[in-house]
């Protein structure tokens, strides 16, 4: 008999949705979604009313299209796709980034960590290994995120705002994001904290190419992060 | 009574009136109206009597009207600055909401016509 990981496998992660938060990446998108479809069937991109052509590369390299009328935020476009992802019977959800930071093969490790090991959620760290190498500045910011993070919450991680997640569904029914700009990345934890579900840290590799440096969270950024936690 | 003193009531009583007809919300509509009948008529004797904001003033030892005036002012301020925060924040959801709703049921038609 199959263990039902090499069941799920074989079917395409069928029980698996990728939820993409989307907002003006035509230049990458299409090559994101068509990297994720040879090891994901359910595709979803969230298409935050972006107002370049994203929505229909993203469409036509494969992925399911759930479009806000108007831009609302990257918070705000994962809540829709957890809704969407939801209604649609799924078991796990994988977090993703558009702009073409993450690896697929993480993804999946995720995954199935999550199902072999009954995690209900699973977090990608950048810094549980030395793959990836962010600058000086970004390794300052990001730190200082997981520190207010791990102040405010009872888990205990080594990334906060990283895009890329497993999340089973039992977790996301008990989740609703209210920070629909980036301070969600904190939410997250904060509200996945509280379900006290188990939980894991999984290392992954950031890809900082020229591309998403230039498109990246600037440090004037991480202070409207700050306050938005402060200021509910 | 001087004829400024004829504007100054008047301007309070249409500020008042706009006020209470156009603030939102049912549950707080009665408190917001006897806040600003009280209002007007605080407004309306400090103006007829300008000594007793001084002699008031005095109690609290700041010393002239004018400066409880300005302190009140300032205090008012910050106070609707944060009503009009809270109160934008409370919208910004609602909008959330609807257009959530919105990008979901325009994906559910989509997938059905399919």
């Amino acid at each position: 008999m199959n263990s039902p990981s090499a069941h799920a496998e074989s079917m395409l992660n069928n029980d698996a949705w990728v939820v993409i938060p989307l907002f003006n990446e035509a230049q990458v998108i299409g090559e994101v979604v068509q990297g994720l479809r040879g090891l994901f069937a359910q595709v979803v991109c969230i298409d935050d009313g972006s107002n370049d052509e994203s929505g229909t590369i993203a469409r036509a390299a494969g992925a399911r299209i759930v479009r806000h009328p108007i831009n609302l935020g990257q918070g705000a476009a994962l809540q829709t796709g957890f809704e969407y992802a939801l209604e649609r019977g799924a078991h796990y959800v994988v977090t993703f980034d558009a702009d073409g930071q993450h690896r697929v093969e993480d993804a999946l490790e995720m995954l199935n960590r999550a199902r072999n090991e009954g995690l209900a959620i699973v977090y990608g760290s950048r810094f549980l290994d030395n793959r990836t190498r962010p600058g000086l500045l970004k390794k300052i910011v990001l730190k200082t995120a997981v520190w207010v993070t791990n102040l405010t919450t009872r888990t205990r991680l080594t990334d906060a705002h990283n895009g890329l997640r497993v999340i089973r569904n039992d977790a996301l029914n008990l989740i609703k994001l209210r920070q629909d700009r980036m301070a969600h990345g904190t939410e997250i934890v904060v509200q996945l904290g509280r379900t006290g579900l188990p939980y894991a840290e999984h290392p992954v590799e950031v890809i900082y190419s020229d591309y998403s440096k230039a498109k990246g969270q600037s440090l004037l950024n991480s202070v409207n992060i700050l306050i938005d936690l402060i200021i509910r | 009574m001087s004829i400024f003193q004829l504007l100054l009531i008047a301007a309070v009583i249409i500020a008042a009136s706009i006020a209470v007809r156009y603030l939102p919300g049912e549950r707080s509509l009665a408190l917001k109206r006897i806040f600003a009948i009280s209002f007007v008529l605080i407004a309306v004797l400090a103006i007829l009597f300008p000594g007793v904001l001084t002699y008031i003033a005095g109690f609290f030892g700041i010393g002239r009207g004018t400066d409880l005036l300005l302190y009140v002012f300032i205090v008012m301020t910050l106070l609707f600055a944060v009503a009009t925060v809270r109160a934008k924040a409370r919208s910004d959801a609602r909008v959330t909401d609807l257009a959530r709703a919105v990008a979901l049921m325009e994906a559910r038609i989509r997938e059905d016509k399919r």
